[in-house]
This record gives C-alpha cells, sequence and structure tokens, in this order.
C-alpha cells in the first residue's frame, strides 16, 4: 500500500515525505479537504512511514510495525473519533489524550495522534486542546482532520502545519473505478459525479441499485409537471426512505438542473449526467434560466430545514409541490 | 503450538494476567491474553493496557511451541465453565484460530497474531531492591484509601513511593486527609529514589499480593517492577511532582487521647447514619476521658455517642468527614487508636506506633 495507495495527492505526499527525510516533523498537522479525498488513509500511511522499520521515508507494509498500524493495535498511535452516540467529540476525551500525551512512546520514537472530524470538537474540547497542540512532548505529533478549516477555531488552524488535499481529477477517479472493475460507461459517469473525490466515487460504484435509483429519480424528475397529487405524495415517500440510507438524493437532484442550465449555455462537454443527454436536451426549451434557479433556491432551502431538523417527509413533499408549480406555470 | 494443560492451573493463571487487560478496544489486541507455550517451561501467560503488564507462567505439557492472542474475557468464560480436567490446545497458525477441547467440549476460538502484541518494558535497575510480601501489602493497604479520585489532578490519584538506603516510605494524599507509613529496611540503593505508582496499580497489586514470601522491586524513570509468586507485575509511573508532605505532618502536639478501636468504629458508625444523611461531617469532642462524638445537626436528625477514652492535655474539638476516619479504622491493626491534636483548625492526627503509620484529617470548619 504505502504512500503510494493516497491516489492524486503527490503534493501532501510530496510535503509529508519532505519533513520525515528532514527530521522535522512537525507536532502538528492539519489535514483538509472534501470528503473521500483520502485524508485518514494518508494520514496513517504518515504513521505508517515514521514508525516503519524496514524503509525510511515509506513503509514496507510487511514489517511488524506495519501491520500493527494496519490492524489498529499499534501502541504509539491513536486516533479520537465521536463516539456513535454522541454528536461531538467531548472534553473528557481530549483531557484523556492530554493526559496520555505525557507519556513516553511505547515501542518507537514518536507518538502520533489522529483527531477525525476535528471540527465536531465541541468548544470547550478545542480550547482546552490549544495548550497541547501548541506544546506537546517532543516526541508527540497530533494530526487533525477536518473537510473545511474554517470549521475550526482559528487559534487551532494558527498552531497547526497545513497540508491541504486537493479535487482529484475525473481521469483519475475513472481510473481507480476501472481497477475496481467497474465497467467502462459506469466508471465515466461516476468520475463526473463525484466531483473530485474518489471516496465518492467509490461510494456511489458500491451502492448496487445507485443506477437504479438515480434513474428513477431523473425520470420523476423529467416528468413532474405530468405528475398528479398521489404520485408526488408517493415519490416523496419513496426519496425520504433513500435519504434515510444516505442516498445522495440532493446532490443528484441540484446536478440535474445544474446540467441543464449548461446544455441551455451551450456547453455540452460542461455536462455531468452524460447518459441523460437526451432528456436533458428535451426538457432544455421548457425552462427559463430564472426558472431553474427558482428551483435550485427550493432545493436548497429543503436541504436546509432537514439539516435544522424540520420533518424529512414534509420538507420532501413541499419541494416537489413547489417544482411542480414553477413547471406549470 | 500445541499443549494441555489442567484446567484449574488455566483458569487461575487467567485470573491473574486479567488485571492488566484493557477494557477499552483502541488497541483490540489488548484486549487479549497473550499465550507463548515453551517447552520445559509451561506457559506464559501475558496481558497488558499499555499502562500496567502482567505476566504468569503455568504448568503445561507442550507438545509443540508457539503463541497466540485469545480474546481474554472470551477465554476467562469458558475455562471457567470447564470441568476440572486436561484442556487440550491446539493453533490454527493461518487463520489465528486456537481449538479447544476438553472431554466432550470443543471451541474455537479466532485470536491475533502474537508478534502484534507489545512487549512489556524493560525495566533499567536505577533501584532494585527486595521486600517482604507482607510488608508491602500492608504499606499499600493504609495508603490506598488516601488516594484522591479526581483525574485533574494525576499525581493525587497515586501514592508516593520513597527508597531510602535504609527506609522505605509510601505517602498518599487527596488534600483533605493524608497516609504516611515507613518501614526500616536495608535496601541497599546509594541514593534516594522517589516515585508515584497510580492508584489502580495499588489495588491490583494489593489484590495479588501474598501474606507470604519477598517481592522483588525494580525501578527506573517510567516503570516500576514486581515479582512475586511467579508473578511478573510491571507498571507505568505517574509523572509530575508529589506535594510537600513532610511540612503538613505536625511534629508536636497538645492533647493526646488513646480509644479503644472496635469500640471507637462502632460509635462512629452509628453516628455517620445520622451524619451521612446530610454531608458526612461529625464533631469530636475529647473531654473528661471521654470522646463524645456528635452528628452536626442538620435538616435530617441527630446522633450522640461515648467512648471511653485515656487522655493527656487539654479539652479538643474537631470537626471532621466521618468517612475519613472510618477508613482508617477500618485498615488499623491494633486494638488500641492513637490521637494527637493540636486545636480544632489543625489536622486531627491519627498513628499506629508498631507500624510507623501515621493519618492526617484536616478539620472542616463548622458553620456555627
Amino acid at each position: 500500500m504505502s504512500f503510494s495507495s493516497v491516489s492524486g495527492q503527490d503534493k501532501a505526499v510530496e510535503i509529508l515525505k519532505d519533513e520525515i527525510k528532514n527530521g522535522r516533523i512537525s507536532h502538528a498537522y492539519l489535514f483538509s479537504g472534501q470528503g473521500g479525498l483520502g485524508k485518514k488513509k494518508l494520514a496513517l500511511e504518515f504513521a505508517k512511514a515514521v514508525f516503519c522499520s524496514n524503509k525510511k521515508l515509506d513503509s514496507c507494509d510487511s514489517c511488524i510495525s506495519c501491520r500493527k498500524v494496519d490492524h489498529s493495535n499499534h501502541p504509539d498511535l491513536k486516533t479520537i473519533v465521536k463516539a456513535e452516540d454522541k454528536s461531538a467529540i467531548s472534553i473528557d476525551q481530549i483531557r484523556e489524550l492530554k493526559k496520555e500525551i505525557t507519556y513516553k512512546p511505547y515501542e518507537s520514537d514518536r507518538k502520533i495522534y489522529i483527531i477525525e472530524d476535528a471540527d465536531l470538537m465541541t468548544k470547550e474540547a478545542a480550547n482546552s486542546l490549544l495548550k497541547t497542540l501548541e506544546e506537546p512532548p517532543e516526541f508527540a505529533t497530533i494530526i487533525l482532520l477536518v473537510e473545511d478549516e474554517g470549521k475550526l477555531l482559528p487559534t487551532i488552524v494558527s498552531r497547526c502545519q497545513k497540508v491541504k488535499l486537493t479535487d482529484v481529477s475525473a481521469e483519475l477517479i475513472k481510473d481507480i473505478l476501472l481497477k475496481k472493475d467497474l465497467p467502462q460507461d459506469k466508471a465515466e459517469i461516476l468520475s463526473y459525479l463525484a466531483e473530485g473525490s474518489p471516496g465518492r466515487a467509490v461510494k456511489f460504484a458500491e451502492n448496487e441499485s445507485f443506477f437504479e435509483k438515480r434513474k428513477s429519480i431523473y425520470n420523476f424528475i423529467a416528468a413532474i409537471d405530468k405528475k398528479t397529487t398521489v404520485e408526488i405524495f408517493s415519490a416523496a415517500d419513496q426519496f425520504n426512505k433513500l435519504i434515510n440510507n444516505d442516498f445522495p438524493f440532493f446532490y443528484l437532484l441540484s446536478n440535474w438542473y445544474r446540467d441543464i442550465i449548461m446544455f441551455k449555455q451551450n456547453y455540452e462537454q460542461g455536462v455531468k449526467n452524460i447518459d441523460y443527454l437526451d432528456l436533458i436536451k428535451k426538457s432544455t426549451d421548457k425552462y427559463t434560466e430564472k426558472n431553474i434557479m427558482d428551483k435550485l433556491e427550493y432545493i436548497e432551502l429543503a436541504k436546509k430545514y432537514i439539516d435544522s431538523n424540520v420533518r424529512k417527509d414534509l420538507a420532501l413533499e413541499v419541494l416537489l409541490f413547489k417544482l411542480r408549480q414553477l413547471e406549470q406555470k | 503450538m500445541k499443549f494441555k494443560v489442567n484446567q484449574k492451573d488455566l483458569y487461575n493463571g487467567l485470573n491473574i494476567v486479567r488485571q492488566a487487560v484493557a477494557t477499552s478496544k483502541t488497541l483490540p489486541i489488548l484486549t487479549g491474553v497473550h499465550i507463548k507455550a515453551v517447552s520445559n517451561n509451561g506457559l506464559i501467560l501475558k496481558a497488558t493496557d499499555l499502562e500496567l503488564g502482567i505476566e504468569y507462567r503455568i504448568m503445561a505439557d507442550i507438545e509443540k511451541e508457539g503463541s497466540i492472542v485469545l480474546p481474554a474475557s472470551q477465554l476467562l468464560n469458558i475455562v471457567r465453565e470447564l470441568p476440572d480436567e486436561e484442556i487440550y490446545f491446539n493453533l490454527n497458525k493461518d487463520k489465528w484460530q486456537a481449538e479447544i477441547k476438553c472431554l466432550s467440549s470443543l471451541f474455537k476460538i479466532n485470536g491475533y497474531d502474537p508478534d502484534e502484541f507489545p512487549n512489556l518494558p524493560e525495566v533499567n535497575k536505577n533501584a532494585e531492591f527486595n521486600f517482604p510480601a507482607v510488608k508491602l501489602k500492608n504499606m499499600i493497604e493504609k495508603v490506598i484509601i488516601s488516594t484522591s479520585s479526581d483525574e485533574t489532578q494525576p499525581v493525587l490519584t497515586g501514592a508516593l513511593f520513597v527508597i531510602k538506603p535504609e527506609e522505605v516510605r509510601m505517602i498518599s494524599t487527596n488534600t483533605y486527609r493524608l497516609s504516611y507509613i515507613e518501614a526500616d529496611m536495608k535496601t541497599n540503593i546509594d541514593k534516594n529514589v522517589e516515585v508515584i505508582l497510580p492508584g489502580s496499580t495499588l489495588q491490583e497489586l494489593n489484590s495479588l499480593l501474598k501474606e507470604e514470601g519477598s517481592a522483588e522491586i525494580v525501578i527506573d524513570e517510567n516503570y516500576v517492577k514486581f515479582k512475586f509468586n511467579g508473578i511478573v507485575f510491571i507498571s507505568r509511573l505517574i509523572e509530575g511532582e508529589f506535594p510537600n508532605y513532610e511540612l503538613v505532618i505536625p511534629d508536636e502536639f497538645n492533647s493526646e487521647f488513646y480509644a479503644d478501636l472496635s469500640r471507637l468504629y462502632k460509635a462512629v458508625k452509628r453516628a455517620s447514619l445520622i451524619a451521612r444523611l446530610d454531608a458526612n461531617i461529625i464533631k469530636l469532642k475529647a473531654v473528661n476521658n471521654m470522646l463524645e462524638i456528635d452528628s452536626i445537626e442538620g435538616s435530617s436528625g441527630y446522633a450522640h455517642e461515648e467512648v471511653k477514652i485515656e487522655m493527656n492535655g487539654n479539652e479538643q474539638n474537631i470537626n471532621i468527614d466521618a468517612g475519613y476516619l472510618l477508613d482508617v479504622l477500618k485498615v488499623l491493626d491494633e486494638e488500641e487508636v492513637k490521637f494527637e491534636m493540636i486545636g480544632p483548625l489543625n489536622p486531627l492526627v491519627i498513628k499506629s506506633e508498631q507500624d510507623k503509620f501515621i493519618y492526617l484529617i484536616m478539620p472542616v470548619r463548622s458553620q456555627s
């Protein structure tokens, strides 16, 4: 595996390798970038490379220390994640870290702590980490993982060395998918839909009925003006189930209208849902640009409502009715 | 790996090492017991949660050497329920799976690659000496009561262990009470060593120590190792500076008095039945060879007890936490307890001469 298994992050890998090479491993790193780019993987590979007893700048994947990291059995590597039944990383978890970090490494020269979704730390937790983050024991390194560094306290960010993970090109994502034995056409579509995130692409690909469900959404949306009220209710019910199963419903929905705009602007190569080109083409004349903008706004609004705990089925029903209304004008 | 072992021996051994098995699942392998079969040497059982490590050897017939890590609680539950017979172990190395046979029972347990199990730390011989187990156990029992449970001050959750060339001391405090015990002991070390033993380590050690034999103790900057009854017990030390206990222990007193331990214990216990409904504060008043124990009057009622004492010096009274007094009365071995007092705002001192044990309870200021 080693660093090469983190696809498309050559720059970040290079920075980290340089740090190891020059013996200047920082006391704190902040890995940022959207979900599915491989932040966790990169952090683990970095830990492996630091601990590995065979290779200097990378990991060998066969020595005992590499295997320990792979099986999360390495005593000098600790990952802090939010507890499953909690909504945040608590101050107690950080206190535990602060207590433990003062102990010398158990078997290697360094100790590495990874805090996943660091933006989920409560304010108190984050503040209590500041002192340790600034000046941990000389043998310790803390790695914070976050999608958007703007969500962290500026006092946290300023104490870390930043390593930015960048979006991965569609071609590379396609290659990754092809290696996972996905057929060419599907890999192509997903590589666009993933918006630069290999993790997202793989997640879509692993959902067996992804394409089927996508088809049912797009067929419904393309013909929403002819749907009866009863049909809308049952569709809302069906979409609600999809959302509950973590299906990227809103994501696909806004992409649909986005593609129509692209087409309207005569920018056909910007269309993501390339397998629906015909249907998109047909829909294009039905809407004015203003009309589509309104629709996208409603979609965002529904998303916001659901995030702030409005009942999902209600929000979806309202959204679908609004979308239909806009078409009938 | 292939061996047979008696059920009782294995159960006993697992029970000893289980104290060091990790309870959290952060490192899955630490929830297991490392089992190593060595020809002519039996089975070596090992567990650690990185703070504490225990190694113990039991007799077994080894047919083929090898090792594996098996989940501790599963293994212990199975062995506990097996009859007192020979148990046959066989290892499938490809899957790290152990096959366990005993009479008509057959189990297959999935384990972990033993190479991934952390080694117990090496302890450098900065200080090394032997100590009679019974004495060690006695010292631990007396300091363990005063350790603090407040994690924000890690230093106070443990006990200070002081080793001098001719003397050994243990001290613990939660700032409201303090235990101090010393023992004369030729340790053959050339300079003083002071380390802090974690409270949890003392608990485990106390439960494993027997009244006989002696313990070999090795200490370095980070770890302490105890060897006794075939058990190797290694614990991490707490880093930090222990408060200066010598300043707190008064070296004079105005009054002293002696009380019968069991009578006093019962009287305090009864008074505390009422007192603990509030803050568990009792008032002690020593006057005319009589110790009066009153619960501080609160919302829940009132209790009054009297215990005869032998007294030198002037009249004294003090308010203290009844629980702190009961804790020490429980661990004292003498029939008579000795108290020393300066005044109501100075600590109440309890001394045991045969043990060189000193116990301080800080007074509680009463509102009235």
